[in-house]
């Protein structure tokens, strides 16, 4: 990894986080639909990135995909909120958010392959 | 309700962690090869294991120091867009075994990885809902 790649990884991921963030405090309530809302937004921007960017640009894959979309998205807090959930007595909730996460997940990056090339 | 605003301090113990959080995942996965996708799925087990433990200790943390390891290095290390997108290439190049173990091992081992860490924290359910 070239030092310029590590500075655009750094700082796409630091700008990913805090939109990720920003994107939980305006979006709170019982369901954890921001977290949702990053991973779907976030599948699609990767798909369609991946599938338009030339493969030499390796300054813009890291800065726009290593960096923000790995960091926008997030797999750890999709995880600690289904458990979460689900021990707050809320159990169909927990399966409804998991399932509906891996569904539209997919759903976006196949959308944003699709809909690009 | 408005929602609580985030400080300049905030912001910047989030992006800090984005930032490391970040550069070891894809450090960590300059370290694989292979056809199977192998780093995203040790990535994402890692440090789900990692937040539930952090979660699971919160009070210990100051608002600085979860906004810092949680929603900044936890949140950012862990990804479900490269999961996601290489879920589907492994479905579109034909490798479904793959691409279903791809999909299910991680969410599976990190869902039984969060409830063994909070339980064995924090045996009341219902009491952590914050």
């Amino acid at each position: 990894m070239s030092l310029l790649t590590a500075i655009a990884i750094g700082l796409g991921g630091a700008v990913g986080a805090l939109a990720r963030a920003l994107v939980g405090r305006l979006l709170s309530g019982p369901f954890p639909i921001a977290t949702l809302l990053v991973n779907v937004l976030g599948c699609f921007l990767l798909a369609a990135f991946t599938a338009t960017l030339p493969a030499d640009s390796t300054f813009t894959h890291a800065l726009l995909g290593s960096g923000f979309c790995g960091a926008f998205t997030t797999f750890s807090t999709f995880i600690l909120e289904t458990v979460l959930l689900f021990r707050s007595g809320q159990p169909r909730r927990a399966v409804a958010y998991l399932f509906l996460t891996l569904f539209l997940c997919s759903l976006a990056s196949w959308l944003g392959i699709s809909l690009v090339t | 309700m408005q929602p609580p605003r985030l400080s300049l301090r905030d912001c910047l113990a989030i992006g800090l962690g984005g930032m490391l959080g970040s550069l070891l995942r894809s450090w960590i996965g300059t370290g694989f090869e292979g056809s199977f996708p192998i780093a995203t799925l040790l990535v994402n087990i890692l440090g789900t294991a990692a937040l539930g433990i952090l979660h699971a200790s919160r009070h210990r943390l100051d608002p600085g120091g979860r906004y810092l390891y949680m929603v900044g290095f936890c949140g950012s290390f862990t990804t479900v867009s490269l999961f996601s997108l290489e879920t589907l290439s492994l479905l579109r190049e034909g490798h479904l075994a793959p691409a279903l173990v791809h999909l299910g091992l991680p969410v599976l081992v990190s869902l039984l990885l969060v409830i063994w860490i909070i339980t064995k924290v924090d045996p009341r359910p219902g009491k952590d809902a914050s």
